[in-house]
């Protein structure tokens, strides 16, 4: 059981431990249309009930969602991080981007930087992404991480497709990792403008 | 998350801890294959370990919570009881779950006088209420045992047709001499 | 006795108001941010406000609370339901101190006092009343989703708008949330 959250730094992110004061935007994308993919919209009670159960994740099992902050302004983007309630079949890396935060590249810096700690300082050996099959944007995510559509994996509820991640072997050093690298790196220049990238 | 320490108090024959606490195992008391049960789980195979789940969230977000009352001899579980206050809640209430074998023993008007002891008197709450149904007779003697006065009778979209039953602070000896539950 | 429940949304507590509230409110009242809530007040007046909003609790059994920042229990104004004589109709209230405003503090507390008028005392409809030129107030109104209905002649206070807040069928269909 963790004693604190670990703190990760990516090149324009800190992801920590999810708190009180960071709920507002959580309440904001989860109670909004946004969340129809991730089992929304929920009204005020069951929003905040979940990101109090965001909070005892980590408790119970030693990883969970972190917050995904801007590492100058500490504004709040998202979550991302490793996710297992009761009734998943495996260990899921897991991500969501507020609104108004999306098609900076956060999700897949924050997500590529959970599933290295996942993989580096948790010894996971493998991690899925459960999407739903109209959550486009996702699977696209998905794929620039990597992960590929897997068929004989178990569902969470049989309405999601199972994307499985690289194992750490496959991933360390390869040229999806330096892939990912750059496009991180593109994201963070200044003058870059994504075209016709996904939203995440 | 800083390492939060969460307040561990005492009554004549409990130990009240939050689940929060990072030393107390709340996945094995809680939600282990034999833990005793406070809801009727058979609905739903998954409402145990999202109880839990919000149980530790609630006071890692709120700073109080739910206590899980241990016998101070056995460490046996008991039962939970505390104040709660998920968004949407009309007011913090103080609310209380024995296990079936704990029950008839006085242990639930011990564990919330202790309770509302820490409230009133180390957390200086000035009022805490309970929400209870007007055809459930055990908590309202237990709520007028403990000195609460009846108000209104509210219509909750969530929790229904509840009365709210106000405590007030009760002159008490053991906090008075400073020597209360808190450890 | 009246017993005052103690209220919580993310970033603040209600709680009873306070004599230990004078230092605070007194120096609001002696300022010029004042003049939209009946001021400015010399401290002794001041003090009698205090005990005007804990005795509007025993007449009324609602009344303005006394509100805290949660994260460091500093007093940052007064908020609540206000239904004293001369009143048109009862009211949703808020009074922030200097240097708590701009901070969404007023809508926070309002939305829980809000909900503490629809869901506890049952109440069918709210208005606030507020003075023409206070724009602030008006803003915190406009966030709460209230509009302007009419203007109503105060026999002291003079001419104040009335704003009609959502009522709480609007709130439950998703116009807005219902809770802080």
């Amino acid at each position: 059981m963790p004693k604190n959250i670990p703190v990760i730094e990516t090149k324009r992110l800190v992801l920590r431990g999810p708190e009180a004061s960071d709920y507002p935007n959580f309440k904001a994308t989860f109670t909004s249309y946004r969340a129809r993919f991730m089992g929304g919209p929920l009204n005020t009670y069951e929003s905040w009930m979940l990101y109090a159960a965001e909070i005892g994740h980590w408790q119970i099992h030693g990883f969970g969602m972190w917050m995904i902050h801007d590492k100058v302004t500490d504004e709040t983007y998202g979550m991302a991080g490793g996710w297992q309630p009761a009734g998943w079949p495996e260990k899921e890396l897991a991500w969501v981007i507020w609104p108004d935060a999306a098609g900076h590249g956060y999700a897949l810096e924050a997500t590529n930087a959970a599933r290295d700690y996942a993989y580096g300082e948790l010894g996971w050996d493998t991690a899925v992404s459960y999407i739903d099959p109209k959550n486009l944007d996702s699977i696209r995510l998905a794929e620039r991480l990597g992960a590929k559509k897997d068929h004989e994996a178990a569902t969470v509820d049989g309405n999601d497709a199972v994307y499985r991640h690289p194992a750490p072997a496959d991933l360390a050093g390869s040229q999806l990792a330096h892939g990912i690298e750059m496009e991180v790196g593109h994201y963070a220049d200044p003058m870059f403008k994504p075209k016709g990238w996904a939203l995440d | 998350m800083t390492n939060l320490r969460y307040p561990e108090l005492h009554s004549a024959r409990l130990r009240l801890v939050s689940p929060a606490e990072a030393s107390f195992d709340a996945a094995t008391k809680l939600a282990g294959d034999d833990a005793p049960l406070f809801i009727n789980a058979a609905e739903d195979a998954h409402a145990v370990w999202w109880s839990l789940a919000t149980l530790i969230g609630h006071w890692q977000l709120r700073g109080y919570g739910m206590f899980v009352l241990l016998d101070r001899q056995s460490d046996e579980v008991l039962g939970m009881a505390g104040p709660w206050f998920p968004a949407g809640w009309p007011e913090p209430e103080v609310s209380y779950h024995l296990t079936e074998n704990a029950r008839g023993r006085g242990l639930a008007s011990e564990a919330v006088q202790c309770i509302l002891d820490w409230l009133f008197f180390d957390q200086k709450w000035d009022s805490v209420a309970s929400l209870i149904e007007e055809n459930n007779e055990t908590s309202i003697k237990l709520a007028q045992r403990l000195g609460a006065r009846p108000e209104q009778l509210i219509d909750h979209k969530m929790l229904g047709k509840v009365r709210i039953w106000r405590h007030a602070p009760q002159p008490n000896a053991a906090w008075a001499d400073d020597k209360g539950p808190l450890q | 006795m009246t017993l005052i429940p103690r209220l919580e949304t993310e970033r603040l507590i209600l709680r009873a108001p306070s004599e230990a509230d004078l230092n605070a409110e007194a120096e609001f009242f002696a300022s010029d941010a004042s003049r939209f809530v009946g001021g400015p007040l010399r401290r002794d007046e001041t003090w009698r406000a205090i005990a005007m909003m804990l005795g509007h609790w025993m007449i009324r059994g609602y009344g303005f609370w006394g509100v805290e920042e949660k994260s460091t229990g500093v007093y940052v104004g007064h908020v609540g339901l206000w239904y004293p004589e001369a009143w048109p109709e009862a009211e949703i209230g808020w009074t922030l101190m200097s240097g708590f405003t701009g901070k969404g503090y007023a809508t926070e507390a309002a939305q829980a006092a809000r909900a503490h008028a629809y869901d506890v005392l049952g109440w069918d409809t709210a208005v606030s009343l507020i003075a023409p030129d206070n724009v602030g107030s008006r803003k915190v109104a406009e966030r709460l989703g209230a509009s302007h209905e009419t203007d109503y002649d105060h026999p002291a206070y003079g001419t104040l708008q009335v704003w009609r807040h959502l009522g709480p069928t609007d709130l439950e269909n998703g116009g807005m949330e219902a809770y802080a």
